[in-house]
């Protein structure tokens, strides 16, 4: 695997970079936002605020099969991305997540753009797989928008607003991607 | 599980055909990694496994191991069955099936129990889907296995499903 640290990409006006302890109050400004929240930030199974020690102990974590990118436009952060292999480099994971007073702004689709570009350019990624509450239906419509397929869904995965609900998976192969990025 | 049953886990971790693929591989597991596996688990309650080993009642030999990983209080478990190849088309794995889900939904109350396994490997969904498992998630050609892709199926059961289709009354009454 290439060394993820101390990169950073740029395209347009959206860049990404390897996140910091220190962007954790960055991150603190939109994490407990109720639409990001509800999104089951950092594997959270059972929602509750965030703190800021939580975040930077995550932003402080070493792994070399997971890392966090902050997503910049003009020096401010405005979302991240996380990309993740621990099973197997072949299908690796990844999610996006924008600052809500941020969307709307083509950060997300330039910043998935960089994401997946990276994960199968440079790594031996096959497919890459990405889940989504069915509740956030801006997050699916983004997904299939920029090429992901769905593969099913992770029943009763959570709990929300009173109702056990489902968890969309989708998934997107190295020659769909390829065929999208003939087409850019 | 006991330490005469580390042998069984051995054989059982390094069969080719039904666990070896991705990080399980290579097919070296010894008896001493084993050994330190299970003999360093402590008592908690707060475990979020558990592992069983399978007897056959009339012979009480030991044939495989099930259990169940990533339990969330509540809310979702995964469940794994092994067998060794001799008592394989038994209809052993419907009967531990059968005992996980009556602990995972009767006991422990769960919304939903699932497992995870490949389209290599049809024998293995067809006898989840005779237990009433569906396949929920198809993560297309996402193993590499025996020079192959394959998918990587998630097979699922909600709480509601599993007394549809049992004699047992769910009073949990969190719908």
């Amino acid at each position: 695997m290439p060394d993820l640290a101390n990169m950073t990409w740029v395209k347009g006006e959206t860049s990404l970079r390897t996140a910091e302890p220190d962007d954790a109050d960055a991150l603190l400004g939109y994490l407990n936002h109720p639409e990001v929240a509800a999104d089951r930030q950092f594997g959270q199974r059972v929602p509750f605020p965030l703190s800021r020690s939580e975040v930077t102990d995550r932003l402080s974590e070493k792994s070399d099969t997971r890392r966090l990118f902050v997503i910049e436009s003009d020096g401010v952060v405005v979302g991240h991305a996380e990309i993740g292999w621990w099973w197997d480099a072949l299908a690796p994971g990844a999610g996006l997540t924008i600052d809500p007073s941020q969307r709307r702004r083509g950060h997300g689709r330039r910043a998935a753009a960089m994401t997946l570009d990276h994960l199968f350019e440079q790594t031996p990624a096959h497919v890459v797989t990405t889940e989504i509450g069915y509740w956030n239906l801006a997050g699916i419509a983004f997904a299939e928008a920029i090429g992901f397929s769905r593969a099913g869904a992770f029943r009763r995965a959570v709990k929300r607003q009173g109702q056990w609900q489902d968890v969309a998976a989708f998934d997107l192969l190295r020659r769909e991607w390829e065929v999208d990025r003939a087409a850019r | 599980m006991r330490r005469s049953d580390y042998e069984l886990m051995v054989d059982l971790r390094n069969d080719l055909v039904t666990q070896a693929w991705s990080r399980t591989l290579p097919p070296d597991f010894t008896f001493e990694m084993i050994a330190k596996r299970y003999d360093e688990k402590e008592f908690s309650v707060r475990r979020d496994d558990a592992t069983f080993i399978v007897e056959e009642l009339e012979s009480g030999r030991a044939v495989g191991y099930c259990g169940y990983s990533g339990l969330v209080d509540r809310q979702s478990a995964v469940i794994g069955v092994a067998f060794i190849e001799e008592v394989h088309g038994k209809g052993y794995a419907g009967e531990v099936n059968e005992l996980l889900l009556r602990l995972l939904f009767h006991e422990m109350g769960l919304q939903a129990v699932g497992l995870w396994t490949h389209s290599g490997n049809p024998r293995a969904v067809a006898s989840a889907e005779r237990s009433g498992f569906q396949v929920s998630v198809r993560f297309r050609e996402a193993i590499f296995k025996d020079g192959h892709h394959y998918d990587n199926l998630y097979m699922d059961m909600t709480r509601h499903e599993y007394y549809e289709t049992r004699p047992l009354q769910d009073r949990l009454g969190n719908r």
